[in-house]
């Protein structure tokens, strides 16, 4: 069963805990609390500052903010992928229901 | 330093040296006759202090202990022995090694980074490396070859102005390094060479004078290189992303953390105006060569 059937709602409770420094090739994230640093991909930082700004907090509404119009499920399999990976490191939060 | 060899190993074995190595001042003391070759023989243009009120940021000593079978030597600041001790021969490199950690330690006014630092035209070249790719070398080769040395052990970066502060002190080269560059610089000044140190065999190169002439002159970053040295490899640069640049220096830091998002934001700052670059290397003139078509570059 994938996050988008089980209807998870992912948030980053520590949003300000985070500075990024975005480049073209990607970015990092600092967290303000463990003191580490995250190299992202491109699409990876845009994902994670639209749920750290609340602009999206699943799958689907991360393909909508970042205008995906008709999504493929493997794109939404990507995004899912990125989240559980984000919640993994710390990042964000993600409940089910 | 005005002292002769002599009246060198006297201070140094009664009330010490005062040595200006900028940006700080050492207080040193060792009855180790080893300890007094090295310095005069490395540090011969420092400036050495006297009088009542000299302040000193580190009272370092590095003394004999003696065992039944053997003597080594220990190193301390201000009584405190952080180390585990060395052999008797290898107490002048213990010194340096021990002056390192007291900066890393404790100097968190700026951000350390474990790198060697040049510069060259007024921009600063920083080296970050693990131990064995080659960057004391490349180092020790670049400053023969004009370009200023900041240091060889780590970039104090002002996390305000983003600007480099100097602290020039030997170059410390290890194993088969050591003979390149004295095939390299026949006259070049080293210090006592210390043999089956963990590192191998280990001597210290003089550094350049005007290294120390103008150690007081901070210097903005122009450029990061990951230099690895590859034996007889061909040289290959590449641009390094610079997301990866900004988590490999900051896993390079000593202290990054120590100034939290400040310390961040100034690592990125200087990544983000940096040229950053991995370059490979098996030959030292080709990758001179290279460093010396990019200091041509315009700024």
């Amino acid at each position: 069963m994938t996050l988008a059937q089980v209807q998870v709602n992912c948030g980053c409770s520590r949003a300000d805990h985070f500075a990024i420094q975005h480049w073209p090739d990607g970015v990092v994230v600092y967290d303000d609390t463990s003191g580490s640093l995250h190299a992202l991909t491109p699409v990876a930082g845009e994902a994670f500052s639209l749920i750290q700004t609340r602009q999206a907090s699943d799958a689907r509404s991360l393909a909508q903010a970042m205008g995906l119009v008709e999504p493929a499920a493997e794109e939404l399999d990507m995004l899912e992928s990125l989240l559980v990976q984000f919640e993994s490191m710390g990042l964000i939060e993600c409940t089910q229901g | 330093m005005a002292l002769s060899p002599a009246e060198l190993a006297h201070r140094l074995r009664t009330d010490g040296v005062f040595l200006r190595i900028p940006p700080f001042v050492m207080h040193i003391r060792s009855p180790i006759p080893v300890v007094a070759q090295g310095l005069h023989a490395l540090y011969p243009d420092h400036e050495v202090l006297t009088g009542e009120d000299v302040f000193a940021d580190f009272h370092v000593t590095v003394k004999p202990k003696r065992h039944l079978l053997k003597t080594v030597c220990v190193f301390e600041m201000d009584g405190f022995q952080p180390f585990t001790p060395l052999a008797y021969g290898e107490a002048f490199a213990f010194l340096e090694w021990g002056m390192n950690w007291c900066v890393t330690s404790y100097c968190h006014t700026w951000i350390t980074v474990h790198s060697a630092v040049l510069e060259r035209g007024g921009r600063v070249l920083i080296l970050p490396a693990p131990p064995g790719s080659g960057k004391s070398t490349l180092c020790a080769a670049l400053m023969l070859s004009g370009w200023r040395l900041l240091s060889d052990e780590m970039a104090l970066l002002d996390p305000v102005s983003g600007l480099v502060t100097p602290s020039p002190r030997p170059v410390s080269l290890k194993n088969e390094s050591i003979e390149v560059i004295r095939g390299r610089a026949p006259t070049a000044s080293f210090g006592p060479v210390a043999r089956d140190t963990m590192k191998g065999t280990v001597a210290h190169m003089r550094i350049s004078a005007d290294s120390l002439a103008r150690a007081d002159h901070c210097a903005r970053p122009a450029w990061v290189v990951f230099p690895q040295f590859k034996k007889e490899a061909p040289l290959t640069v590449q641009e390094r992303p610079k997301p990866s640049a900004l988590v490999e220096l900051a896993s390079n830091s000593f202290n990054h953390h120590v100034h939290g998002r400040t310390g961040f934001q100034a690592l990125a700052a200087l990544v983000d105006e940096c040229g950053c670059h991995d370059l490979q290397y098996g030959h030292l003139d080709e990758a001179i060569a290279w460093f010396e078509a990019l200091a041509a570059t315009p700024a």
